[in-house]
C-alpha cells in the first residue's frame, strides 16, 4: 500500500475537492484496516460481504465457486433478459416472428440470445451443482438449516424460472413442452384437477391459473412472460438478498456443524 | 437507557392497554384481509371467457361420414375425430394417452401421430408405438334425427366401447 507518493495530476486534485465528488464520496480513500472495514459496513453495494475472509475459505476445492457461478449466471441472465425484452411482445402474433429477428436480422440480438439461452442452461447445472457441494458439506443442519431451505426454494425458482422462459420463443417446442408441464400441474395433488384430493374443478385448479385457459394460447403466453419477467426473477432477487447475508450470519462457507 | 416517559408501556396503565388492543385488532384485521385477498386472487387469475365447452356436440349429418375413414374436421373446435371401421361410425378423443398432446392425422399409413414424443396411433386408436401404452379414449355417439351427436361425458376404452352400443354406430 503507499509505499512511494506519486503526484495527483491537477485535474484528478480539482475533481477530488468538488462539490459533487465529495457528496458521493464523503471520506477519502480507505487506506487504515479500520477505514476499509468501515466501507464494506456501510456501503451499501459492500454490506453484505464478510468484514473478513478466512485464506482457507478461499481455496477453489472448498467451494468451486458454485454459488457465485449461479449469481454470475443470474446476472447475466437479468442483463441479457431485459435487453432481448426491448425486441420481444409476448403475443401469438408476434412471439414466434420477434425470435426471428432477433436470431436473423437484430445486431447483436443472435449472441444476446444464445448467451441468455446457454446461461440458462448453465444456471440449472450450476444451482445443482451448488446444491450437492453443500449437502456434502451438511448444509442442511443447524445453524444453516434456514439458509438451506431458502437455497432449495431458489432451486424451486431457477427451475419455474427455465419452465417459464421455455414457452416464449412460440414454437412446437416449447409449445408441447409446455402442454405437457402444464398437464403434470393438473395432475399434482390437492391443487390439480386431475390429481388425488383435488379440490377445484378444470377451471379453476393450478393448470388453469397457469395457462389463462383451457389449452396453451395467447393468455398462457402473456402469464408466462409477466412470470419469467418479474414475478420470478423479483422473488428470486429478495431470496438471493437473504441467502448471501445468511452465509455470512451463519459464520461463512467453513462453518462447521 | 432509554427515557420511561416514552417507553410503549408509559404513562396511564389504561393506556398501555388500550395500545395493545388496538395494536391486536389491527394486525388481526391486516391478517383477516390477507386471507381474504387468497380466494380473490384465485377468481382474479382464473380464465377470462371460461365456456363450458358442452358434453354434448351435434357434428352434421350421419351421411357426410360415408365416404371417409378418419374425419378431423371436428379437432380444432370440439377435440375429437369421427372414424369409420367396418360399418360402424366412432368417436375418438384427440388427446394422447401418454401426456395429453393433441396428436395429428396423418394418414393411413402412418395413423394418428403425437408431435411430442412420437406415440403413433391406428385408426382405432391402437397404440402402434410407444411411449403411450393406452388406446385413445372412445366417446359416447349416437344418432338423433340422422344427425350425428357425440356425448364427451361418456367415455370408454377400446375394449368396452367396442362391446357397448353408446359409442358406435352403424354406418
Amino acid at each position: 500500500m503507499g509505499g512511494s507518493v506519486t503526484r495527483e495530476p491537477r485535474w484528478l486534485h480539482g475533481l477530488r475537492h468538488s462539490q459533487v465528488w465529495r457528496s458521493v464520496f464523503r471520506s477519502g480513500v480507505p487506506v487504515q484496516p479500520r477505514e476499509r472495514l468501515a466501507v464494506v459496513l456501510s456501503n451499501v453495494f459492500f454490506h453484505l460481504h464478510p468484514l473478513r475472509i478466512r485464506a482457507a475459505s478461499l481455496r477453489l476445492r472448498r467451494t468451486f465457486c458454485l454459488g457465485g457461478l449461479s449469481f454470475m449466471a443470474f446476472l447475466v441472465l437479468t442483463v441479457t433478459g431485459i435487453l432481448l425484452m426491448f425486441h420481444y411482445r409476448p403475443t401469438p402474433e408476434h412471439a414466434y416472428a420477434d425470435i426471428q429477428d432477433l436470431m436473423s436480422v437484430v445486431p447483436f440480438g443472435r449472441l444476446l440470445r444464445n448467451l441468455h439461452r446457454w446461461s440458462a442452461h448453465a444456471m440449472v447445472i450450476l444451482v445443482i451443482a451448488h446444491m450437492a457441494r453443500v449437502f456434502h458439506a451438511g448444509a442442511f443442519r443447524p445453524p444453516r438449516e434456514f439458509n438451506w431451505v431458502v437455497g432449495v426454494l431458489l432451486l424451486a425458482l431457477t427451475f419455474i424460472l427455465s419452465f417459464t422462459g421455455y414457452l416464449l420463443p412460440w414454437d412446437q417446442l416449447s409449445y408441447w413442452a409446455v402442454t405437457v408441464g402444464a398437464n403434470m400441474a393438473g395432475a399434482a395433488p390437492v391443487i390439480g384437477h386431475n390429481g388425488p384430493l383435488a379440490l377445484v374443478g378444470e377451471d379453476a385448479d393450478v393448470r388453469a391459473l397457469l395457462l389463462g385457459g383451457r389449452a396453451v394460447g395467447a393468455a398462457a403466453l402473456l402469464r408466462f412472460y409477466v412470470l419469467h419477467c418479474v414475478l420470478v426473477p423479483g422473488a428470486m432477487g429478495l431470496l438471493m438478498a437473504m441467502h448471501f447475508f445468511r452465509v455470512r450470519r451463519d459464520g461463512g462457507v467453513l462453518a462447521k456443524y | 437507557m432509554p427515557d420511561p416517559a416514552h417507553t410503549l408501556e408509559a404513562g396511564d396503565p389504561q393506556d398501555a392497554g388500550r395500545r395493545r388492543a388496538l395494536t391486536r385488532i389491527g394486525w388481526t384485521g391486516l391478517s383477516l384481509l390477507g386471507l381474504a385477498s387468497v380466494p380473490a386472487l384465485i377468481r382474479f387469475l382464473r380464465p377470462r371467457g371460461w365456456r363450458d365447452r358442452g358434453e354434448i356436440v351435434e357434428l352434421g349429418p350421419l351421411a357426410e361420414y360415408r365416404s371417409t375413414t378418419v374425419s378431423a374436421r371436428w379437432v380444432q373446435r370440439h377435440g375429437l375425430w369421427l372414424v369409420r371401421r367396418a360399418g360402424r361410425l366412432f368417436a375418438l378423443e384427440a388427446r394422447c394417452t401418454h401426456l395429453g398432446c393433441t396428436p395429428r392425422w396423418v394418414g393411413d399409413d402412418a395413423g394418428f401421430l403425437c408431435p411430442c414424443h412420437g406415440s403413433r396411433f391406428d385408426e382405432d386408436g391402437v397404440p402402434l408405438n410407444g411411449p403411450a401404452t393406452q388406446p385413445l379414449q372412445r366417446l359416447g355417439i349416437r344418432v338423433e334425427g340422422g344427425e350425428v351427436v357425440v356425448d364427451r361425458s361418456l367415455r370408454a376404452q377400446l375394449d368396452r366401447a367396442e362391446r357397448d352400443r353408446r359409442f358406435y354406430v352403424p354406418i
